[in-house]
């Protein structure tokens, strides 16, 4: 297993997708923070805020950072996906059938360093937005919250939503062998998420208590450091400690990883190999 | 010892046999030649025993290890392969290439000792260094593979036609690296269509027609009961003809390609006296050993295929 994760890693690090991904995880906070300030500028409310506050703060800006259909959310998995399938593509795959390694290890690794990419790159996206919508927004506290949980919360609900979309995405892509339905399906799923999501938080309180466990995603709705939903969430949840719902949001995306990870393991070890 | 034996292998694909009841044996040291019209079902054989694929029937063994033991890995690792095409990352240098296959097979080198690698196998290091395995033509990527296969020094290599675009030198560098490694004790199973090179390296050849092993037979056997024949070109075949089977003593007379061919222990003195004797005017007269294309030719006519 160490010495497939030592040629999958290789190989990553020499792809020009890794170089395209890096460049795009440092364009794209520079983009979007730069495009905030010009909005606020044009709309002149730099002095003023005049209930502004809500959207021109660094708790939304950067609480977007792990959002699954944000810029960035939508093609860090698909990358890894596409990452995966250059290894079926060049047929690489087969070189390490016939080398003797097991497919559960040959899956497993290509898990791996998914995960690896994905978590490499959504933190080096989250760390430059942060610091640059800092750098120009205010960052609103609720005095009344543990900022430094919050945050853990939120950094940790964040990565897990990424390494389940990893599974994901090598799941589709070991299946597939194929680009461009890899892509695809995993680009509907992370958007059919959302759209779940958004229509949950519509209905009344208490779906929420229980979507946590169907739809992994959902968690991020609790912990994204955005003060309107943290004051929300605190007038419905009284009966629900924000301990108790992290746990179980980091359990669902584990849960459903472990699903997705077997999944694919039982489908890729019965397959023949072009 | 059998380096590779198979016992009733077969695959079926969407209800048709791509491989039926195949049972072959390969020893060590030898260099199995696998012969085979297109479709009859080699790279499926292939496929099987080096893991791509799983067996729909019958087994098989490697270095005496079945294909259901937990240790057929390990067996595995001490094979090397190119299935249809050499696989690689074209994005990556000849010398990436080879260190991805090091980190896979487990093994060690020095960028040395794979530069050298790369020299074996007829590709100039220094000029290729810096360049993407993707602008390699055909025949270099072809080298690069077998130079991926040898990088773990394995005991047993499948090459699936190894030759397939290569030019006239690269055939002869590839032929004398495989007789060069078979020397130093590599078993080797090619199948190629190319069936006068696989004449000049092979110790054994199966014959296999719509996925049945027709047949397996030394080289050395081969040629102790290969049909020796004698071709006469003249301009007037049918005159030779009469001439022949009037005198009764050849038993089997032929035409290959407009020529006429006696078979069997034919006595030449007796043939050109005869000829002289009714005053035909002959253009040639060739005495020929039956070549693995001849037999080949021969064995997949007698309607022997199933």
């Amino acid at each position: 297993m160490k010495r497939l994760l030592k040629a999958d890693i290789y190989r990553v690090l020499k792809s020009r997708l890794t170089l395209i991904a890096l460049i795009l995880v440092l364009a794209f906070p520079v983009l979007i923070v730069f495009l905030y300030v010009g909005i606020r500028a044009l709309s002149g409310l730099d002095a003023d805020m005049g209930g502004m506050d809500m959207l021109f703060n660094a708790n939304s800006i950067i609480g977007s950072a792990y959002s699954l259909t944000n810029n960035i959310g939508l093609v860090l998995p698909a990358f890894a996906g596409i990452l995966v399938c250059m290894d079926i593509s060049n047929g690489t795959l087969r070189n390490k059938i016939i080398a003797g390694n097991r497919r559960a290890e040959i899956y497993l690794s290509h898990l791996i360093v998914s995960i690896l990419f994905s978590v490499v790159m959504i933190t080096i996206y989250t760390a430059m937005t942060a610091g640059l919508a800092l750098l120009f927004f205010p960052f609103n506290t609720d005095p009344s919250m543990d900022l430094g949980r919050e945050i853990l919360y939120f950094i940790a609900t964040g990565t897990m939503s990424f390494v389940f979309i990893a599974t994901v995405s090598t799941l589709f892509a070991m299946t597939f062998r194929s680009v461009a339905p890899t892509i695809i399906f995993t680009i509907v799923l992370s958007i059919a998420l959302m759209a779940i999501n958004s229509v949950l938080l519509l209905v009344d309180y208490q779906p929420y208590r229980y979507a946590v466990y169907l739809i992994p995603s959902f968690t991020g709705n609790f912990f994204n450091l955005n003060s309107f939903s943290l004051t929300g969430l605190i007038a419905q949840g009284e009966e629900t400690s924000r301990g108790l719902m992290f746990a179980e949001g980091m359990l669902s995306y584990l849960f459903f990883g472990i699903v997705n990870t077997v999944l694919g393991l039982l489908l890729f070890k019965k397959r023949d190999i072009n | 010892m059998d380096v590779l034996t198979t016992n009733g292998l077969s695959k079926v694909y969407k209800g048709n046999f791509a491989v039926k009841d195949v049972s072959m044996h390969i020893e060590k040291g030898d260099i199995y030649g696998f012969v085979g019209e297109n479709g009859a079902g080699k790279t499926t054989l292939i496929r099987l025993v080096t893991g791509l694929a799983a067996p729909t029937k019958g087994s098989y063994a490697l270095y005496g290890v079945p294909n259901t033991s937990g240790e057929i890995f390990d067996a595995r690792r001490r094979t090397g392969a190119i299935v249809e095409t050499a696989t690689m990352s074209r994005s990556m240098t000849a010398m990436e290439n080879l260190k991805v296959q090091c980190c896979i097979t487990g093994v060690e080198r020095t960028d040395e000792e794979l530069a050298a690698l790369i020299g074996r196998v007829g590709l100039d290091y220094e000029s290729i260094r810096k360049k993407k395995a993707g602008k390699f033509s055909l025949g270099m990527r072809q080298r690069l593979g077998i130079a991926m296969v040898m990088v773990s020094d394995p005991d047993f290599v499948i090459l699936d036609e190894p030759m397939n675009g290569l030019d006239p030198q690269g055939f002869i560098e590839v032929r004398e690296t495989i007789l060069k490694l078979n020397a130093e004790g590599v078993t080797f199973l090619i199948s190629s269509h190319i069936l006068s090179e696989l004449e000049k390296i092979c110790t054994k050849i199966g014959v296999i027609s719509h996925g049945v092993l027709l047949e397996e037979i030394r080289m050395d056997d081969l040629h102790r009961n290969a049909r020796r024949r004698i071709v006469i070109d003249a301009e007037n075949i049918e005159a030779v003809e009469e001439a022949l089977k009037a005198d009764g003593s050849f038993s089997e007379i032929g035409h290959e390609e407009g020529k006429l061919a006696v078979f069997g222990d034919a006595d030449l003195n007796r043939i050109m006296r005869i000829l002289v004797e009714k005053d035909i005017r002959v253009r040639s007269v060739n005495t020929l050993e039956e070549t693995i294309e001849d037999h080949y030719i021969r064995l997949l006519g007698r309607g022997r295929i199933a």
